[in-house]
């Protein structure tokens, strides 16, 4: 088979990535111990770049690649795929800015630093254009291993190597299921691709199997519970811009490519196969309270993000449950979702990448070490506030909006049970996220006691600005997002 | 399906890959645990050929016990064998074994189950040439051909990706 | 010249933009600072008269504004005024300036992000009152509370941050029931979305799920309002409030539950309200004589005036409860009135607190020949709150009494009788603690040298005794303008749920004895769901020259 150039043009968003990419690995071998905030500006660059080709193709018809029809092609470029890929080009976008300060303290300053960022997005890429379950697997593999090394990149840090060889080894453990997974699903229907695999009738026990293992598999990575166990302690240890690029893309990512499975795999719009409501209401189910619970007795910051982080996987399950039902909006409200949260989990990690210490260690990270923040530093407090308070699914922010529209989907979909224990954790949650306004505003500061330092930089300052932009853009004029999922959803036939 | 030669064998060799596998878990010796594993390579190539699956039969011996397990064995070797404490298992874990025991067999029965009932085709329908090198590699450059490529993306990242972490730098001033 | 619907979005905005201007100034400049704040929300008290002045008598929505706002989902950017959210929307105005010009002193520290709070507060208070879109009443509603957290966890007394998460969590618990109502009301059986209140009122529901859908909005006003078993947060929010903390939330904030229950979930779910009019006439007497029962027994003057509050907002509950327009006008009557006479008593409170740092009864005893002019406003204010003829407090509980006597459903007499002593006790409580305070002996020595109230602190208070001495005898001034709306609201329940109660126009007037304008034509809505016992459709009249609602009449076809 032969492919000419132009052919690739709908691949531009990505291929792109990995030039730069390349671009910057190449160029490590000259630079010595230069700064490497070039790195960063070239990345952002790239990122924003490919984020504007993906949003520019909105719109145009579908492109298949390396195939004739739906049933061969491993990827398909569709409104979805394009939309998504915007998603988590901006992720890395953000994620790119927040970095260079934080990693000139932490003695990672390297140009594969945002080399890897740049591979990371094009994994998620290929994940969203995924037609058929091996283009899926690389794109996750790709991604996956970009994200551990970025993991362990604080070599002097313990914590952030057994972040790293935590993450790795559950990561290798949830890919084993999705390989085992893939492998039974190709040994019912003979076929790896999403198309043929709707055609198949619910009932084979194999291809449920096969697609129970996929499901667990998925579950790893946007650390559903119980399959969460890990996300803590690698939140805890990697470095902050990375644990907010992790937090957001792998699971931007995995629901994105989870949804295309659900509505072009599994035949949702014929209602054959509804074994797996109850099962995905019971992931949602518990990971929502776990998630929630958990986060309430967490000392940790960082870890507490991390648990919330769980808990938003969770609702975002709601969504997926409402779409498994056949609900037209759930697809676009979890893109949505997913896009508010990016932006106000970054904006989070990057205050917090703000505050941090050079000498680090946990107890810079604890609540107490936060206080009197928001008058020492008001624009910071502020926006943590804001972060805190979108996160919590408070009006006027995108976070607000997001719940709102998901679970809107959930009632819609004859699930308003899930919305209320959406609900519920939404209202444990509020008590951590307020816990943290708490720390900055009206603790007393310890006398004399250290206090973290506002690191001054021009790219982490545009990230957090960046972030909290949207955040507050997507809860008050939400109708151009909204423009955008609904052509992504219609292109995938809804 | 009847006893045949080929049902003897993979029993025989599909146990021997299971007990090699334990046996990399189970044996605290590194090395001994090594020589295990490169046990269990072997069984799994077997039961490649058996499914007449010749070349990654070869692939497996090559790739995984001949190059992977030489690197591992020497890298074994060259760290200083220390004696590691046994540490006991927080209670958490020693909770999570049953838990993760009956996992396993929940899967392996549904597993079972599921191949039982699934009716699979026999290696009579298969094409004569299945397996062999021509054959994969058509797969690979006329319908897999995105997929190879990406692949070299993805080894790219593993390696920058070992490289970074490995990779000792003087700590900036 | 600005339209009066531009008025009244510039009015519910001017104070948010003023907080942005205010951010840009420098922090250390406190008094730079306080003067533009007040300045600020001065201007906007005066603006917002511009309001009562261009509100022609009537019952329906005037100077409406309504734009498109998120257009898939239905969302409207729709403000719009009745009687009812008239004179609540004066008395936000009307409180700011004073509030802030009573914390001028108390607040010392962190005054940028105080008047910064104290704004975007009055921001969300005011677009909450004049919101007719679900979906941006929730975004008000939800907005203030952030700001109320702020004042109170930064700048309050010991047990500050225990006290603003308990007041975020219950009010946020509250909330989120209503949310998922207000999500279930939009979605509409067609498959579209519309958050319009308009839209909300003519949808029909299954008994049981009204019943779950009312409750759900009962619940988040009824914690705001507080009610009976919810008030808990309310004397910790108040005790460790700052003064100016305090004075917004006995003043404005509680007073949005009973809006809540006014503009929401009475007229949309009028089948499950009068059915729950009951267990919430019970919930309000029992506030009433409890919250009074409480206050008695308090040491703490702050908490005293923080369950006196409870006991006050029971009869807006009992008046609404009653579902007659007297009750329903006296309900809100009441609102206004605590609005004025309780903010007074937090200002006087603070002023103690300011001097001697105690609001411990036992403390003081016999400071009224020390400090004369305190003594005296703090007597008035007393005779206010108590509901003493000629003031303020009176007719508003006076007609809540009325309605509830009158009230169709039989209860009415028995609350009638146990809300009446309420009235009692209240005199009692208050009087109690007057007389522990300013008469019989000085004993404290530290009370010696106690300063009177000096001339900002006097400034700051004349207003208020003004309007409580005016709205006593000029009741009518407001009457006026709620009474519409009332008898309005009142026939949207009864009609809604297809009882037969022709809600009385003129009984008001007649009842109350005060003079009032001629009556408004009584206006018969037309009736959704099915209605045996109603008018026959013929009989229909539609006031000519009402806008709103009115306009848009909710016509269900069967």
């Amino acid at each position: 088979m032969s492919i000419s150039l132009p052919a690739l043009e709908p691949l531009l968003p990505g291929l792109l990535l990995v030039g730069v990419a390349i671009l910057l690995l190449m160029y490590e071998v000259f630079a010595g111990q230069a700064d490497r905030t070039y790195a960063a500006h070239l990345a952002v660059v790239g990122l924003g770049l490919s984020m504007f080709l993906s949003l520019k193709a909105v719109g145009t018809p579908r492109a298949l690649l390396f195939g004739t029809d739906l049933a061969n092609a491993p990827l398909i470029v569709d409104d979805f795929a394009r939309v998504a890929s915007a998603l988590v080009a901006a992720a890395g976008l953000v994620a790119a800015l927040l970095s260079p300060s934080y990693a000139k303290n932490a003695g990672h300053d390297h140009g594969e630093y945002y080399g890897l960022i740049l591979f990371a997005v094009v994994g998620m890429m290929i994940m969203s254009m995924a037609g058929d379950l091996m283009t899926f697997f690389l794109g996750l593999e790709t991604m996956s291993i970009a994200v551990y090394a970025l993991t362990g990149l604080r070599a002097h840090d313990p914590r952030s190597t057994e972040a790293a060889l935590k993450y790795f080894l559950m990561g290798a453990f949830a890919t084993g299921f999705l390989l085992f997974g893939i492998a039974l699903v190709y040994g019912a229907t003979a076929s790896v691709s999403l198309a043929t695999l709707a055609t198949f009738k619910a009932g084979s026990p194999l291809l449920t199997l096969g697609i129970a293992l996929i499901l667990i598999g998925f579950a790893f990575k946007v650390a559903a519970v119980p399959f969460h166990m890990w996300a803590p302690d690698v939140y805890e240890g990697a470095p902050t811009p990375v644990t907010g690029f992790m937090a957001v893309g792998v699971k931007a990512a995995a629901f994105i490519a989870l949804l295309r499975l659900v509505h072009s795999g599994l035949g949702v719009s014929a209602q054959t196969d509804s074994t797996w409501i109850p099962i995905l209401s019971a992931l949602a189910v518990l990971t929502i309270l776990v998630g929630n619970v958990l986060a309430l007795v967490q000392q940790n910051v960082k870890r507490m993000l991390a648990y919330s982080s769980v808990s938003h996987a969770g609702y975002l399950l709601i969504g997926v449950v409402a779409a498994a039902r056949g609900e037209a909006s759930a697809g676009s409200a979890i893109i949505f979702y997913l896009t508010s949260y990016t932006f106000m989990t970054l904006g989070a990690f990057g205050v917090l990448t703000f505050l941090e210490r050079k000498e680090g260690g946990p107890e810079s990270e604890r609540y107490g070490a936060f206080a009197g923040i928001g008058f020492r530093h008001p624009a910071l407090g502020m926006a943590m506030s804001l972060f805190m308070v979108a996160l919590a699914g408070m009006p006027p922010t995108g976070g607000f909006f997001g719940k709102l529209y998901l679970f809107t989907a959930a009632i819609r979909a004859e699930e308003t049970w899930l919305a209320l224990v959406g609900i519920a954790g939404s209202l444990i949650s509020v008590y951590y996220y307020l816990r943290v306004i708490v720390a900055f505003y009206m603790r007393e500061v310890p006398e004399p006691g250290p206090t973290p330092t506002a690191t001054r930089s021009a790219q982490l300052t545009l990230g957090v600005a960046l972030a909290a932009f949207f955040v507050l853009q997507l809860g008050l004029f939400p109708a151009p997002l909204l423009a955008l999922t609904k052509s992504a959803m219609l292109s995938l036939g809804l | 399906m009847g006893f045949t030669p080929e049902a003897l064998l993979f029993a025989v060799f599909s146990v021997s890959s299971v007990i090699a596998a334990l046996g990399v878990v189970v044996i605290r010796d590194p090395v001994k645990a090594a020589l295990s594993l490169i046990a269990c390579f072997f069984s799994i190539s077997c039961l490649f050929v058996l499914q007449s699956a010749e070349l990654l039969a070869v692939l497996e011996i090559l790739v995984y016990a001949g190059a992977i397990m030489v690197l591992f064995v020497f890298v074994i070797m060259l760290v200083e064998n220390r004696d590691e404490a046994i540490v006991n298992p927080a209670l958490g874990q020693r909770l999570g074994v049953p838990l993760k025991l009956a996992a396993v067999a929940l899967v392996a029965f549904a597993l079972l189950n599921g191949v039982r009932r699934a009716g699979l085709s026999t290696p009579e329908d298969l094409p004569t040439d299945f397996g062999s090198v021509s054959s994969v590699g058509h797969e690979f450059f006329d319908n897999f051909l995105f997929h190879f490529e990406v692949t070299s993306v993805l080894l790219l990242v593993g390696i920058v990706g070992a490289v970074v972490i490995s990779k000792r730098r003087k700590p900036q001033t | 010249m600005l339209q009066p619907a531009e008025i009244l979005a510039a009015v519910v905005f001017l104070p948010l933009v003023g907080a942005l201007v205010l951010a840009l100034f420098p922090a250390g400049d406190h008094n730079n600072l306080k003067g533009t704040a007040i300045g600020l929300t001065t201007a906007n008290f005066l603006l917002s008269l511009l309001l009562w002045g261009n509100f022609r008598p009537g019952p329906g929505y005037q100077m409406e504004l309504n734009l498109a706002w998120i257009e898939p989902f239905g969302i409207h950017f729709h403000l719009g005024l009745d009687g009812i959210s008239l004179v609540l929307v004066i008395l936000t105005t009307f409180l700011m300036p004073l509030t802030l010009l009573g914390a001028w002193s108390a607040v010392e520290h962190r005054v940028k992000e105080f008047v910064i709070a104290m704004l975007a507060l009055e921001t969300g208070m005011l677009g909450a009152f004049v919101s007719l879109d679900l979906f941006l009443f929730y975004l008000f509603w939800e907005a203030m509370l952030i700001p109320m957290y702020f004042l109170i966890g930064i700048w309050g007394g010991q047990r500050r941050i225990y006290a603003a998460v308990k007041f975020f969590i219950f009010t946020m618990a509250g909330s989120l029931l209503m949310l998922v109502a207000i999500l279930v009301v939009a979605t509409q059986p067609t498959g579209g979305f519309d958050f319009s209140l308009a839209t909300a009122l003519t949808r029909d529901f299954a008994p049981q799920t009204e019943r779950l859908l009312f409750w759900a909005f009962a619940i988040a006003f009824a914690i705001k309002v507080p009610m009976f078993p919810v008030h808990t947060w309310l004397p910790d929010a108040h005790v460790e409030a700052p003064t100016a903390g305090s004075v917004i939330l006995a003043g404005v904030l509680l007073k949005l539950g009973v809006y809540g229950f006014v503009r929401f979930a009475f007229p949309m779910f009028p089948n499950a309200a009068l059915a729950a009019a009951p267990v919430l006439g019970w919930l309000a007497v029992i506030g009433i004589v409890y919250g009074a029962l409480v206050a008695w027994v308090q040491p703490d003057m702050k908490k005293l005036v923080a369950y006196s509050s409870v006991s006050h907002l029971g009869f807006c509950m009992l008046g609404l409860a009653a579902m007659t327009t007297e009750g329903v006008a006296g309900a809100i009557f009441v609102c206004i009135a605590h609005g004025i006479s309780t903010p007074a008593l937090f200002l006087l409170v603070g002023m103690l607190y300011e001097r001697r740092h105690t609001r411990v009864l036992a403390d003081y005893g016999g400071i009224a020949r020390k400090v004369p002019i305190f003594a005296f406003f703090l007597v008035m204010t007393v005779m206010a709150s108590a509901g003493l003829p000629a003031l303020s407090g009176f007719p508003g509980e006076f007609l809540v009494l009325l309605g509830t006597y009158t009230s169709p459903h039989g209860l009415g007499r028995i609350w009638t009788i146990v809300a009446a002593t309420g009235v009692i006790l209240a005199a009692v409580y208050l009087l109690w603690m007057t007389q522990r305070v300013l008469f019989g002996p000085l004993q404290n020595p530290a009370n010696e040298d106690l300063q009177d109230m000096n001339a900002r602190e006097i400034v700051t208070l004349v207003p208020l005794m003004v309007m409580a001495v005016f709205l006593g005898l000029h009741p009518s001034t407001i009457l006026d303008k709620i009474e519409p709306a009332s008898t309005r609201f009142v026939q949207l329940v009864h009609q809604g749920s297809g009882t037969n109660y022709q809600a009385d126009a003129g009984a008001l007037r007649r009842s109350s004895g005060v003079q009032m304008r001629p009556t408004t034509p009584s206006i018969q809505l037309p009736i959704r769901g099915q209605n045996p016992g109603g008018p026959p459709p013929g009989a229909f009249q539609r006031v000519p020259g009402l806008r709103g609602l009115d306009m848009v009449a909710p016509v269900k076809e069967q």
